[in-house]
């Protein structure tokens, strides 16, 4: 498999009252076209810090992230990012809402409200076409930002704890339903979480982070694939791996190189 | 997956909500025939009518006002003086937010200014209005009009600057350039921001308008009330008031009806995007 994402010698340092804090010290990742990689981590190891710097958002202090093979140097059009908080435009409603990035790239109305449709009832949102946001509970408004995300047909998807804020029983559908919209699809994608067992079952890989961003596991996951999300936590393969990856965060001092 | 399976719960019907809106009606109208008749029982003690009239006589005066034209021919100048104070206040708020809003060092240098004129009670500028504009109605239109312009543009400018940086950055990843941002995320905004500015200022554009027919006028239902006080016309007074009152509820309706036609996809005053 070849490498889509590059992350070299990334560092990323920031100001706060003048004082320079270090977010991420040299890190270095290598992310395969169409894998589904997940980036675990305690708060504050830098895991949205470097996220925001594949998706272009920000800028490395030191150190270079290339993108099929150019640099990353600004927003691209073939990612997609989806943050933990909603970011639907309040003032449209869904369909306009997922029209958004069409939108943007002037794309026909009629066209764009055709794509809009078929991506709304691919999330299961048929019906609410004519909702806005505020009347949306929190599992349909993510479901709206799945299709605006999806709707600008990405090759890498961005996803930065996108389900962290929707009770237990909610999630594991949101996350069955990503499984779901992604397998096949040739997609690229890196789903950032503090969820051990949200990585585990959604991922081809989990790289445990430590502090400044170090990696203190990188565990390739052989469960086989379809997943359901919640048969697969019962598996004994599932716990051996837990446990791996729980010693790798506990004792995160000791540095475990890469297995796989 | 269906969307049956996200819970939608809100609209809980109660079987017997007519019941009691029906008895809460009732209510209502009981406290008002019994505060009438109170009214109307104490007017009869000696002298009382004096200070308070009555029910009866304050009755007779609207009817009186009503056959000779005197209540039309007021409210039409109050609400004259009301909608052009609004509108061009409004307008002018909106205009000013716009142009001010985004320039962050402008605004900075004029912040105390602004906030200086803005807490000069309104009412205190109404001398100085009747030497610029005289008595008549321009002096009443702009007194409306400083009262709602002030309004309306602190939440236009607020509007302008409290746009959520996630959703600046959600269609900057998109591939939006500056223009698009401004016109598809700030304008939209601040627009739903003056919106409230807006609603909230439409019943102080009839204080200020009843303001300036207090001060100083020969017309209106400002000067309806100060002129019957003059002469001790007790009836007069309330007979005044009791127009005033259908017309401050009248806007406060209007209010409702501005607030339940944007509620749907309004921006909270909190500028957050959902209540969660």
């Amino acid at each position: 498999m070849n490498a889509l994402v590059r992350v070299e010698a990334v560092s990323r340092a920031f100001f706060r009252r003048d004082t320079e804090h270090v977010a991420l010290n040299a890190v270095s990742l290598e992310i395969d076209s169409g894998s589904f990689v997940c980036i675990v981590g305690p708060s504050g190891c830098g895991k949205s810090t470097l996220l925001n710097m594949i998706a272009g958002l920000i800028a490395p202090t030191s150190g270079r992230i290339t993108n099929a093979g150019t640099l990353v140097e600004g927003p691209r059009l073939n990612v997609g990012y989806l943050t933990q908080k909603d970011t639907l435009l309040p003032w449209r409603d869904v369909l306009r809402n997922v029209e958004m990035p069409l939108e943007i790239r002037h794309v026909a109305p009629a066209e764009r409200t055709s794509k809009a449709l078929e991506l709304i009832d691919v999330v299961g949102l048929r019906g609410r076409e004519r909702a806005y946001p505020r009347e949306l509970s929190g599992g349909m408004a993510r479901r709206a930002s799945l299709a605006r995300l999806l709707i600008a047909e990405p090759d890498l998807l961005l996803l930065d704890e996108p389900f962290s804020a929707l009770d237990a029983q909610l999630r594991q559908e949101m996350q069955n339903e990503l499984l779901r919209l992604w397998s096949g699809s040739g997609k690229t994608v890196v789903f950032v979480t503090h969820d051990l067992e949200e990585a585990i079952a959604l991922g081809d890989r989990v790289v445990v982070l430590g502090e400044l961003g170090r990696i203190v596991r990188d565990e390739h996951i052989a469960l086989e694939r379809p997943r359901d999300v919640i048969a697969i936590r019962r598996r004994p393969e599932f716990h051996a791996i837990e446990a791996r990856l729980w010693d790798a965060l506990a004792a995160r001092d000791d540095v475990e190189p890469a297995a796989s | 997956m269906t969307t049956a399976a996200v819970p939608t719960g809100t609209s809980r019907s109660k079987p017997r909500d007519g019941a009691r809106r029906m008895r809460i009606y009732g209510w209502r109208v009981a406290l008002l025939v019994v505060t009438i008749a109170a009214w109307q029982g104490i007017s009869l003690f000696k002298g009382m009518a004096f200070y308070i009239s009555s029910p009866a006589a304050i009755g007779a005066r609207e009817l009186q006002w009503l056959a000779d034209g005197t209540l039309l021919f007021h409210t039409t100048i109050t609400l004259e003086e009301t909608v052009a104070g609004f509108i061009f206040g409004a307008v002018a708020g909106v205009a000013a937010g716009f142009v001010i809003g985004p320039q962050r060092d402008v605004g900075e240098v004029l912040d105390p200014f602004i906030i200086a004129l803005y807490s000069i009670p309104k009412v205190a500028l109404a001398p100085l209005f009747i030497v610029w504009f005289g008595i008549g109605i321009w002096m009443k239109i702009i007194l409306a009009m400083v009262t709602v312009f002030f309004i309306v543009f602190f939440n236009t400018v607020a509007g302008v600057r409290n746009v959520d940086p996630d959703l600046v950055n959600a269609v900057w990843l998109m591939g939006g350039s500056a223009r698009e941002i401004l016109f598809k995320v700030i304008v939209p905004h601040a627009l739903s921001a003056a919106l409230t500015g807006v609603r909230i200022a439409i019943p102080y554009a009839l204080i200020g308008a009843i303001v300036g027919e207090l001060i100083a006028s020969n017309r209106g239902i400002g000067y309806l009330v100060s002129s019957a006080a003059s002469q001790f016309d007790t009836a007069g007074v309330f007979a005044a008031l009791i127009v005033l009152t259908i017309l401050a509820t009248i806007l406060n309706s209007l209010v409702n009806i501005v607030d339940r036609r944007t509620s749907r996809w309004k921006v909270d005053a909190d500028l957050s995007l959902r209540p969660n």
